[in-house]
């Protein structure tokens, strides 16, 4: 299968000006962006965002208000879905419950003879499907695919007699035995155990390699987003706030929705500027930062980030004085809750460093490299 | 707490012992001997000499007359059909096959049989219907059979009316469920609320009102005559008894289907429509199978309301036409042949039993419930403008719906009609046959005050025995909960007739002699009307879970005070719906009551089909009319209730 599908070159898809709206309200507002052959590209966004129409949109299920979405420079955005060639994981994985797994996989190559055939053999294909008689090629296609998800021997058995996991692993060799143009996720992880979700994301992640099918990704968790992506672009109230890899995103955010988004909880509001990028916080906190390219009129925060905020023995560049509210044991890390002049930070470090000697409202030292302070707008 | 279960499980038990297997079995036994078989008589006496030579006597030899008497075999095969027979025949030995097979070829092989064989062998039976004139030899049992002149009568009778009934009733239903839920028709609520009437419609006023309609001297037969057309229907076939039918049964399937429809999840048609189906291709390999459950769970009730609907066809079909339950009924009035009608009777309650069991085996076997994960439901369609087929919908769903309004409409201006002889229209009205019946209520035996006498306490009857079976299914489990949960759902699906037989043969004889009195109807009533209730009084306790009984028993409230004031409070909703259905069954009963009330307790119900039989219309009319009244008030109760239930969030 990885063969054929290198054969086959991977799509380019261009989205430009889209928009989609539902009655008044406008739910993807004037969206434009560009995923290379081959990528996986997520949209990362908290509910009601636009990713998920964004994604419906390229499907086919919403036909977009205005805009184009191009398939390496044809224009899909009016195309009916069964014609656009994709493969979709959904979230509840909309597995046909009245058939067999192998039927479900089969069910896009089915669907495919169905359209190919014209006159009476349409009738064919459709009783074949109903009555579940795939052909020979296409089931040695099925096991190949099943194979692939590592549920070779399953397919006789209905998706109701199959874990959560195993469903999704089903929905993802429905996907994928058609070997489609483009492939889409639609939060495919949300129904799983957290366990099962890293381990099925590395699973996607690598399939998705090895077919070299270009990829649409939506999910609500940045945390998978951050995993699995070659790029993503953070959606909010209908718009992209945000586009880049995830270590740029990640270490440069830009704006604070984004920082607050990745989950980036210590925010404080900057009072002043001085020339050697020295950023004053409330209680004359005065901390230095590295670079600075951000537009100066507007509103900035600092952003300290909880795990690189670290202990400091005695007074150094950005030190703070503050004291300790309590901690937390969560396993591989400890999370401080210390509170400092300009409000309440958390500091996370690694369990195994050596932990201040301080009962719950001593006082502490904290100290930030000024590279890891990141400052952005909002 | 077993104590407490005992208390309430142990006086259900005998009732429904005595009331419900013995009358039963007893049924089965007497089909097998050849007569009557009195199992209580001979319990009370100990006589187990005549129960072991009913036991020694059993035998098919009675059921040979099934093959020699033309009435029987025709009966039983315009009712069913020849090839539904052999279609599920071949279905059942294929599953049993398919279970046996140990290698994934066979088991293919038997698969196909189920599938695509069972419309290759529609299709051939078809055929052979059609061409029976040239192949079958006269005097065989095909020849028998399929006696039809016609082509068409033949093929009638390789279908079978009922299973062409229940089609008939499903395409209709499904129209309309489709029309109500995926469409943007003009007047969607009024429709929604139109279903009532259809429901509420009496099975005889449906024929009463074809008969005043398009029978031989019908209103629309004269109207079309006046203006030199020909008769569309004659008065008494199968067809209008199909037509009367499918259109007062299609509601059972438009229920079923909404339900399903709203439980559907809208992700399986996208799913399909991105792998590569068209719309076409998707409705047909993914929505219409997902939905196919609760389509069928309707066309199920159908069938078996057109299976025991006695009135409708003695009614509407030619005394030559037979049909198996109007042929068990005969056997049992005028020369009473005991052994005819226990051998129907145990025909009907086998075949349903078998059709039961593959519905059952079709929506669960199958598995249909939907896959796990979050719902992607994405209802509330955008309003727009109406579409073309949004227009062709409002169409579709005026023409279903003209059908029972015109029934009701009709029976209204007869019941008005002073009197209505050739004009097309009446000159005169009258509400004198009203009157009538407002003065028979201070009569002796009114059937109106007799209906409520019989109703009301059968209804009271069914609430507790359907509360005390729910509770012990819901809160007992196990292999006791099955058994109840069979036991208790037969009497709903076995035709009336069939269950008049049954308790005629046990109980006309001492030690407990109820023929003919009131008693036996109410008896009746409870045990075929409670299944209704405990459906909704279990769905209410399945709905609430355990734990707020739990707590009120964690909080130190003793049993008795957990059910008053917890359980019963939780569940009422339940109770009311099923209290609803079960009075709105009772009244609209013909068949059972006509068989064991005595003549001064009848019924409206019973009352107007008498009065029919007898050929005063009018006043039929006129009690017709009147009981729909009283059946649409509860149903409309229970609709609105439901919708209000709904928005509490129940």
């Amino acid at each position: 299968m990885t063969d054929n599908a290198a054969s086959r070159a991977p799509v380019e898809i261009k989205v430009s000006n889209l928009i989609k709206e539902f009655g008044t309200s406008r739910a993807v507002d004037d969206i434009n962006f560009r995923i290379a052959p081959g990528e996986f590209f997520s949209l990362l966004g908290s509910s009601g965002c636009g990713k998920t129409t964004t994604l419906r949109c390229i499907a086919g299920l919403e036909l977009p208000t205005s805009g184009s979405i191009e398939f390496s420079g044809t224009d899909v955005a009016q195309v009916p879905p069964h014609l656009r060639d994709c493969g979709m994981v959904f979230q509840n994985y909309a597995l046909f419950p009245h058939m067999t797994v192998a039927d479900n996989v089969a069910y896009g190559l089915m669907a495919r003879h169905y359209r190919k055939a014209e006159g009476f053999s349409k009738l064919k294909y459709l009783y074949k499907t109903v009555f579940s008689l795939l052909p020979n090629d296409d089931r040695a296609k099925v096991d190949e695919a099943l194979a692939m998800v590592e549920l070779a021997g399953y397919g006789e058995r209905k998706p109701q007699q199959l874990s959560g996991g195993q469903q999704q692993r089903v929905a993802l060799a429905r996907a994928l035995v058609t070997q489609p143009k483009v492939l889409l996720f639609d939060e495919p992880l949300g129904a799983l155990d957290a366990k099962l979700r890293v381990k099925m994301r590395e699973e996607i992640r690598d399939i998705q390699k090895r077919a070299g099918i270009t990829t649409v990704y939506v999910t609500h968790d940045q945390e998978e987003a951050l995993a699995v992506s070659d790029r993503i672009a953070v959606m909010n109230k209908g718009i992209i706030v945000g586009m880049g890899t995830p270590s740029e995103i990640y270490s440069a955010p830009g704006s604070r929705f984004l920082a607050d988004f990745l989950g980036m909880t210590n925010l404080f509001p900057v009072k002043g500027v001085s020339g050697d990028k020295e950023y004053a916080l409330d209680g004359g906190v005065k901390l230095r930062g590295s670079v600075d390219t951000l537009d100066q009129g507007a509103q900035r925060w600092l952003v300290l980030r909880p795990d690189s905020l670290n202990f400091a023995a005695s007074e150094a560049t950005n030190s703070i004085e503050g004291t300790l509210v309590h901690k937390l044991f969560m396993g591989t890390l400890v999370e401080y809750v210390v509170s400092v002049p300009f409000g309440q930070v958390r500091v996370l470090r690694p369990r195994f460093e050596p932990q201040p000697e301080v009962a719950d409202g001593g006082q502490v030292l904290l100290a930030i490299a000024p590279e890891e302070l990141l400052v952005v707008t909002g | 707490m077993k104590f407490f279960r005992l208390c309430i499980a142990l006086p259900l038990a005998i009732f429904l012992a005595i009331f419900l297997v013995v009358p039963l079995t007893g049924l089965m036994l007497a089909a097998f001997v050849g007569g009557t078989s009195p199992l209580l008589s001979w319990a009370f006496h100990l006589d187990f000499g005549a129960f072991a030579t009913a036991l020694s006597k059993i035998s098919l030899t009675y059921f040979g007359e099934f093959f020699t008497v033309p009435r029987y075999y025709k009966g039983f095969f315009n009712s069913v059909g020849v090839a539904p027979v052999i279609m599920s025949m071949l279905f059942i030995g294929a599953l049993l096959a398919e279970h046996l097979a140990s290698d994934l070829a066979w088991k293919r092989r038997f698969r196909w049989v189920k599938g695509p064989g069972m419309l290759v062998t529609l299709a051939l039976i078809c055929l052979m219907a059609a061409t029976r004139p040239l192949w079958a030899a006269p005097g065989s049992l095909f020849e028998k059979i399929l006696d039809g002149s016609s082509v068409s009568v033949r093929l009638l009778q390789a279908c079978g009316y009922c299973p062409l009934v229940t089609l008939a009733s499903m395409v209709l239903g499904v129209g309309v469920a489709f029309c109500l839920h995926n469409t943007n028709m003009k007047g969607k609520a009024i429709f929604a609320l139109l279903v009532i009437v259809p429901l509420s419609t009496p099975p005889f006023l449906g024929a009463l009102a074809f008969k005043n309609l398009l029978g031989d001297y019908g209103i629309v037969t004269r109207a079309l005559e006046a203006i030199g057309l020909w008769q569309p229907f004659k008065g008494q076939s199968a067809l209008s008894a199909g037509l009367v039918q499918s259109f007062l049964f299609f509601p059972f399937v438009t229920l079923t289907t909404l339900a399903a429809l709203e439980r559907f999840d809208t992700s399986l048609p996208e799913a399909s429509r991105v792998l590569g189906g068209s719309k076409t291709y998707g409705f047909l390999t993914a929505t219409l199978p997902t939905l196919m459950p609760g389509i069928l769970a309707g066309g199920f009730l159908a069938f078996i309301r057109a299976f025991g609907d006695f009135a409708t066809l003695r009614l509407l079909l030619p005394t030559q036409y037979h049909m198996i339950v109007v042929e068990a009924y005969r056997d049992l009035s005028g020369n009473t042949y005991w052994g005819g009608a226990t051998m129907l009777s145990t025909l009907m309650v086998g075949s349903i039993l078998i059709l039961l069991t593959l519905q059952k085996y079709v929506v669960e076997g199958g598995s249909y419930q939907t896959v796990t994960g979050r719902s992607g439901a994405r209802t509330a369609l955008p309003e727009e403008k109406q579409t073309l087929g949004d227009r062709l919908a409002l169409l579709f769903c005026c023409g279903v719906f003209s059908v029972p309004l015109a029934f009701l409409a009709s029976t209204f201006l007869v019941s008005m009609a002073r009197n209505w002889g050739a004009e097309v229209a009446p000159s005169e009205f009258t509400l004198s046959r009203y009157v009538e019946i407002l003065k028979s209520l201070f009569a002796e035996d009114s059937p109106l005050v007799n209906s409520f006498s019989l109703a009301i306490p059968g209804l009271i009857g069914c609430l507790i025995m359907a509360f005390g079976v729910a509770f012990l299914i819901a809160r007992g489990g196990g292999k006791t909960a099955q058994v109840l949960d069979f036991v208790t759902v037969l009497p709903m699906v076995v035709p009336g007739v069939a269950f008049a037989v049954a308790l005629i043969g046990v109980f006309n004889t001492p030690p407990i002699e109820l023929h003919r009195t009131p008693y036996l109807v109410i008896i009746a009533y409870i045990v075929t009307r409670a299944p209704y209730a405990i459906r909704t009084i279990l769905a209410s306790f399945q709905q609430i879970g355990t734990s707020m009984e739990e707590g009120s028993r964690t909080m130190g409230g003793s049993e008795i005070l957990t059910l008053a004031r917890v359980t019963v409070p939780l569940v009422l909703p339940g109770i009311l719906a099923g209290a609803a259905m079960v009075f709105i069954s009772a009244m609209q009963d013909v068949a059972l009551t006509l068989m064991i009330a005595p003549s001064d307790w009848y019924p409206t119900s019973v009352f107007a089909f008498k009065e029919i039989e007898s050929g005063r219309i009018y006043e039929a009319s006129a009690y017709g009319i009147v009981l729909f009244f009283i059946i649409v008030v509860p149903y409309s109760l229970t609709h609105f209730s439901k919708k209000f239930g709904a928005k509490a969030g129940l």
